[in-house]
């Protein structure tokens, strides 16, 4: 039977292979690393997601998938790591499950075993994973109290060891991110004065302390990347990409969805532009307003609980059911009657986190 | 309501369950076999979820007031650490939060029956409230406030209008 499956299953993954070549989007990267890790091939399931990313960085979807095709490998290693750790426990052991969780993922997990590294050790590497897994936290989730959390950890390590590299670069890179320039440019001398005569930190200085007049304070921007969810080296990478080369025009995907006769209107939201598909003139441009702000909100309210980046929005009632699929930069949203339709639901994620070109006819 | 929401808290990946009313005042919590303390931001105070959720609601109401829409019915947050789930219960809201990685698909026919359980609940003692002022202001009100008994219960009047006012008047 298992032999009769993987023929099946091999078969599958052809026709998707070659599916994916007519019509390269999120949905067909993401229909053929399924179709792999439907087979066991987990390995493959990761390429092809990581091939997607690369073509569609901003694909919320897929890389929800290649982070768990990764965390399925992970899971192998951390298996015997754990083993190892129950055998001898030691700091490099600890360390390396530290790094596998991060890089996997699976940030609470990280969190959870950095601190009970520190309850075990309370040395000085064991508390900079622990402010390490906080900041990733912080990043990932950009709720304040995590922030706060992690920085409150970075300031008892630099008591407690001041000339801790790690420390000051990690507290350099969390300043920098959410646009405290003035905290970033404190670490970046502090590095500097561990590290005379870095050429790269000597510029990063000399560029932060232009910035730093004005700046806001660690819990000014804090505030702010609570309210907005948009880190300060993300509004950049927004600008470029509009313009960049890797844009796809997302009209087609829109029409194919609005000709579903269960369907009202399909619409792709990025920044303050909208394009709406299956209404017209200022109705087009009421209901596209309404899911811009719908969108905005459910994304502040999940910073708030700490839901961390999100996936998926749904409001059903007399309306129908309004679904909306952000990526990261961007976002799709259907309103149809009824349930959502399979169909519509998979071409939904397959719009969210295509960066497309936004053309003239946007509402 | 106690039994009804345990029911839904005992639900496979629910970490917690409550029933909040629309100014974001949570009436009742029960915490699921993972417990609630996972939610992150909120480091487990309810009273901050519940009102967070009620502002979610309302900045979604007036976000989506200009279609004419009615209130939503249900509403769906998902997000890489959990998702909140809220579905409309008579006056108020029934708040669900889920493990990561559960869909809400997988939870929708328990919410709704626990909602039309906590609907007809509410619903019944409102009717049996009701019934009962009916009942007071039935008969005509007494002359006189209300005297208290020996064991402190309120009691009607029991003079006669009649005799206590002089005869011949």
């Amino acid at each position: 039977v298992k032999f009769v499956a993987r023929i099946v299953g091999r078969s599958r993954v052809r026709a998707a292979r070659q599916r994916l070549a007519k019509d390269p989007s999120p949905l067909a990267y993401l229909l053929l690393a399924n179709e792999c890790a439907a087979c066991g091939m987990v390995r493959d399931a990761r390429r092809v997601c990581e091939e997607g990313l690369a073509a569609y960085p901003g694909s919320a979807e897929l890389k929800r998938m290649a982070q768990r095709a990764h965390r399925i490998e992970a899971e192998e290693r951390l298996k015997e790591l754990r083993v190892e750790l129950a055998e001898a426990p030691r700091p490099a052991v600890r360390r390396e499950i530290c790094e596998i969780l991060l890089t996997t993922g699976m940030i609470a997990d990280a969190e959870r075993h950095a601190a009970e590294w520190v309850e075990e050790d309370d040395d000085v590497e064991s508390r900079l994973m622990h402010a390490r897994t906080l900041v990733e936290r912080y990043l990932s989730d950009r709720s304040r109290k995590s922030g706060s959390a992690a920085m409150a950890m970075l300031d008892r390590l630099a008591d407690e060891a001041p000339r801790e590299i790690g420390a000051w670069e990690l507290r350099l890179r969390t300043a920098s991110a959410i646009g405290a320039w003035r905290e970033a440019r404190r670490a970046a001398a502090q590095l500097l004065g561990l590290r005379p005569g870095d050429p790269a930190l000597e510029a990063r200085f000399r560029a932060l302390d232009a910035m730093s007049d004005n700046a806001p304070t660690l819990e000014q921007a804090m505030i702010t990347i609570e309210r907005t969810g948009e880190l300060a080296d993300e509004g950049t990478d927004a600008g470029s990409r509009v313009d960049g080369p890797r844009g796809t025009d997302v009209r087609g995907l829109l029409r194919a969805m609005a000709g579903d006769p269960s369907v009202h209107a399909a619409f792709y939201v990025r920044g303050g532009t909208a394009l709406v598909q299956g209404q017209t003139g200022a109705t087009a441009e009421r209901a596209a307003r309404a899911v811009r702000n719908v969108l905005k909100t459910s994304r502040a309210t999940a910073r708030r609980l700490g839901l961390g980046p999100v996936y998926r929005i749904e409001l059903a009632g007399d309306f129908g059911t309004l679904a909306l699929a952000p990526g990261e930069m961007d976002a799709g949203a259907v309103w149809c009657r009824g349930a959502l339709p399979a169909e519509t639901e998979r071409a939904l994620v397959g719009i969210a986190g295509l960066d497309a070109t936004m053309g003239e006819a946007a509402a | 309501v106690k039994e009804i929401l345990d029911q839904l808290a005992s639900q496979v990946g629910v970490r917690l369950v409550a029933f909040v009313m629309d100014d974001g005042v949570p009436v009742l919590v029960r915490e699921g076999a993972k417990g609630g303390e996972g939610i992150a931001s909120t480091g487990g105070d309810t009273d901050a979820l519940a009102a967070l959720s009620a502002g979610w609601v309302l900045d979604v109401c007036s976000a989506i007031a200009p279609l004419a829409w009615d209130k939503p019915q249900r509403m769906a947050l998902r997000g890489a650490q959990g998702t909140l789930v809220l579905r409309r219960a008579h006056t108020a809201w029934l708040l669900v939060i889920l493990a990561e990685g559960l869909r809400v698909e997988d939870l929708v026919l328990a919410m709704d029956g626990t909602a039309a359980r906590l609907e007809r609940f509410v619903r019944g003692n409102s009717q049996t409230e009701a019934a009962a002022r009916v009942e007071d202001f039935s008969a005509p009100l007494p002359a006189l406030p209300a005297a208290r008994n020996e064991q402190g219960k309120a009691q009607s009047s029991s003079f006669n209008t009649e005799q206590e006012l002089p005869k011949g008047k």
